[in-house]
């Protein structure tokens, strides 16, 4: 303001230099003033929109041109945009590179103006870089700064109308082995073998159309069915089984039950205890020969492991039918198979680790024994181990030996008798 | 007034020049207009003025000798108070406007066929650009990682260039420099030197997949965007990153640049576009027209504007200001994927379902459609057209489509108008559909 008289104590008015500059003519809309006042009413820098914005240029005016920008606008704004990048740049070059610069610079300076006298040349070598090498500090998202003046939306927000329905919706489901959803790397199901799917979706009699996976899946369901058919069958017999086996025992016990009352019947019906006890004792002598006449119906063989398993042995066929050998080899002291496995053939691949024995079979006799170039004694002492473990007859089986002595034996079996003991022995009959 | 001339005060009392003095303090500003304003108002014809001159327009009709006995008075009326009560330059019904645009006679062009098939790449072909010195190869980009370089002429492979870990989504052949640029979805800007053919520089700095990239006309920058929202600045020399534009909220689609300002346009998921200013490091226009994610943005060779394309809504808008130049008839278009526009006003749109429409761009004509012929054993579903551009010429157009095929298509340099008259002009009134 040039002129302000002194009297006035009021400030300026606000909007008075800016009044030109801000005020924009608007095409339509009211008349000029009427722009000029809801210019001034509205907040700074809002945005308006209008009818015309919504109008298209050109359907007022076809022959509307628009030239392109000429060489002097592209070039004025070429210097414009390129100063301003240029002063980004430097900004950002001496903030990575530009202290760094600066400490070499000094250190030089010291080390030439130094003490010695002598100029010693520094040269500076910039750090080799992988031009190629991505930068290694983290970049941080940017977010879009909110205090920025909303523009007015210039579209319709309620249109509802393209809204799929319902059934819209249902065609998109898809099953997914046959999907049609785009594939832009073209993986998976091959295009011929969709286009067969899909040619007739509902035709699944042929089975040389389906997949690998899909034959599988269906055998596998096939089996797995069969199965638990199988688990179920067996369970019911199983649960037959018991039943019978339990009606059984009951059945059982019955019997016992009732042959008890029988017997206490019975005992009832004789006169006397001496008539019962002789007619018990008939039945079980009965009873014995019975069992002596089925014993000597069967085999030798069966009657002598018999034998041996009422003293509560266990013996081989070979011994029961006397073949049993003694061994012809006396030094013979290993387990003949730790040997052979490995030489048996080429045919036990697995289990196979060397290719052929360790010893060869005149060596296996000399492994625990000393050279043959040993003295006489050494062959003294083997001999007579040799002669003291080798076996001239068949076994003979004693009976078991409790390591006393025949006396005290005698004194326990007394001992027993006055006692009423039993020594405890197999079941015999 | 209080003060004459000579600057004494004569015989004025002091109340009355304080007031003088308040008021010239206050409120003088608002005396007068601006002068822009005044400018205006002055040529703004008078009532009496206005009636004078529809006199004269339509003095000779009058004259004329007519037989009808009785005069079309409700016609006249309406139009003496249009011509001369209302205001000049303001629509005055959506029915006289739909009148004149009914009358417009849009740009007869000849129609499109297809002329050849490229095949070669092993995924979706996300992107194609043209030699734009030389004008006698071109590059697609796909999904399988690669990007191939093809003779124009013959349609012969001519290189292939590997190097990105995933698909190629766009590409960028400098004029001023033998380099090519290629954005990806492994989150890399690629520079590749084509006197080499090697990739020269990294461009580092994406969060996630980069959608777009573009050379600045007359800067040595390059301007990238993709999933992160975000637009980067890069200097083409030291790989730095020189600015970061934020401001979309959804991934951005594509990105070109221009020499004057506004110098990058941008347009993105979030339905808007945004017209940056590079000095002020932020949007000076956002276009809230679309309501869908826009797809795609192409520049118009030969005039200064631009269009965009958003499911079933096609725009073309003026530069620098950003106003609605038309509004295309694409009601029933579906998804468009992409568009490219061509010196003889042709503007064509692929959708996501293989059709091609060819656009009259002045008026938003609608003259052909016609859906992409399939390759063998492709599905339905693998129809869509995801990108195309006019060669240097404008003649050729080239596709790249989702059945992994690369299409050229020329113009029918036979037809006539009357042969081929094309689709009708229809104009209706949802055209002007907000």
């Amino acid at each position: 303001m040039s002129f302000r008289p002194f009297s006035s104590l009021l400030p300026d008015p606000k909007h008075s230099a800016d009044t030109t500059s801000s005020v924009s003519f608007k095409q339509s809309g009211g008349s000029i003033k009427d722009t000029i006042i809801l210019d001034q009413l509205r907040p700074q820098n809002a945005p308006v929109a209008s009818i015309s914005d919504f109008v298209p240029l050109r359907q007022r005016d076809l022959s509307l041109e628009i030239p392109l920008p000429t060489a002097a606008d592209i070039k004025q704004t070429f210097t414009k945009t390129k100063a301003f990048l240029d002063s980004l740049l430097a900004k950002k070059s001496t903030i990575t590179s530009g202290p760094n610069a600066n400490t070499t610079q000094s250190k030089t300076e010291a080390m030439a103006s130094g003490q010695s006298g002598v100029l010693r040349p520094v040269k500076v070598i910039e750090h080799k870089k992988d031009p190629l090498q991505p930068v290694t500090h983290r970049k941080r998202k940017v977010v879009a700064p909110s205090e920025e003046i909303q523009a007015p939306i210039l579209h319709k927000s309620d249109d509802t109308s393209t809204k799929p329905t319902k059934e819209e919706l249902d065609k998109w489901k898809i099953p997914s082995a046959i999907s049609n959803w785009k594939n832009p790397n073209g993986f998976a199901i091959s295009l011929d073998n969709r286009a067969t799917i899909e040619s007739n979706p509902l035709d699944n009699s042929g089975d040389n159309k389906k997949d690998g996976f899909l034959l599988l899946a269906e055998a596998l369901d096939e089996a797995d069915r069969e199965a638990r058919e199988r688990i179920k069958v067996k369970q019911e017999v199983q649960k037959d089984l018991e039943e019978k086996d339990s009606l059984r025992k009951e059945q059982r016990l019955r019997d016992l039950a009732e042959r008890a009352h029988e017997d206490r019947e019975q005992r009832r019906q004789y006169e006397n205890e001496a008539h019962y006890t002789r007619d018990l004792e008939r039945n079980k002598r009965r009873r014995t020969q019975d069992e002596i006449n089925r014993v000597n119906k069967v085999s030798t063989a069966e009657k002598l492991r018999r034998l041996a398993y009422q003293q509560g042995r266990d013996i081989s066929d070979k011994v029961v039918l006397n073949a049993a050998k003694a061994t012809e080899t006396p030094d013979v002291q290993y387990d003949s198979r730790l040997f052979s496995k490995g030489s048996s053939s080429v045919s036990s691949s697995a289990n196979q680790i060397y290719d052929s024995p360790l010893f060869n079979d005149s060596q296996i006799g000399r492994i625990y024994r000393p050279a043959a170039s040993a003295n006489e004694e050494t062959d003294e002492i083997i001999s007579r181990i040799s002669n003291k473990r080798g076996r001239m007859g068949p076994v003979e089986f004693g009976t078991a030996d409790d390591g006393r002595n025949p006396d005290e034996k005698e004194e326990l079996r007394e001992e027993s008798q006055q006692y009423g003991l039993q020594v405890k022995r197999p079941h015999t009959s | 007034m209080s003060v004459n001339t000579s600057g004494f005060i004569t015989d004025k009392s002091g109340d009355e020049v304080y007031v003088r003095a308040r008021w010239n303090n206050e409120f003088k500003s608002t005396n007068y207009l601006p002068k822009s304003l005044q400018k205006t108002l002055d040529q703004e014809k008078t009532v009496l003025e206005r009636y004078n001159d529809y006199v004269e327009v339509s003095k000779p009709s009058r004259n004329e000798y007519s037989q009808a006995l009785v005069r079309d008075t409700a016609k006249s009326g309406s139009e003496l108070v249009r011509n001369v009560f209302l205001p000049p330059q303001q629509q005055v019904s959506l029915m006289e406007r739909y009148e004149k645009i009914r009358n417009y006679k849009p740009q007869w062009h000849a129609p499109w066929k297809l002329t050849k098939v490229i095949n070669g790449h092993t995924g979706w072909i996300r992107c194609v650009s043209v030699d734009p010195v030389d004008n006698e190869w071109f590059a697609t980009g796909s999904n399988d990682t690669t990007i191939k370089i093809w003779d124009l002429g013959t349609g012969k492979l001519k290189k292939t260039l590997m190097g990105h870990a995933m698909g190629v989504r766009d590409t960028a052949v400098s004029k001023r420099h033998p380099y090519m640029f290629s954005a990806s979805e492994d989150k890399l800007v690629k520079c590749w030197d084509l006197e080499k053919n090697i990739a020269i520089r990294d461009f580092h700095g994406h969060l996630s997949g980069v959608h777009t990239v573009d050379v600045h006309p007359s800067l040595d920058i390059i301007v990238t965007a993709g999933r992160d929202a975000v637009l980067r600045l890069w200097d083409i020399r030291s790989r730095s990153e020189i600015m970061v534009l934020p401001g979309h909220e959804s991934p951005v689609n594509k990105v070109k640049c221009l020499p004057v300002d506004p110098q990058i346009v941008s347009c993105s998921g979030d339905a808007t576009i945004r017209l940056w200013d590079i000095v002020a490091g932020k949007a000076s226009k956002v276009l809230t027209h679309h309501s869908r994610n826009i797809r795609e943005l192409t520049l118009h060779p030969a005039e200064f504007s631009f269009a965009t394309v958003s499911t079933n809504d096609i725009r073309s808008w003026k530069l620098p200001e950003g106003q609605l130049l038309t509004n295309f008839q694409s009601q029933d278009s579906g998804i468009l994927n992409s568009a490219s526009i061509n010196d003889d006003d042709v503007l064509f749109a692929g959708g996501d379902d293989g059709t091609l429409s060819f656009y009259d761009y002045k008026t938003g004509h609608k003259f052909q459609s016609l859906s992409t012929t399939e390759t063998a054993g492709s599905l339905e579903s693998e129809r869509s057209i995801l990108c195309s551009t006019f060669d240097m010429t404008g003649t050729r157009l080239i596709t790249g489509e989702g059945d992994k095929s690369i299409k050229i298509w020329k113009q029918n340099a036979d037809a006539t108008e009357e042969e081929y008259p094309g689709l009708p002009w229809n104009p209706t009134l949802v055209s002007q559909r907000f």
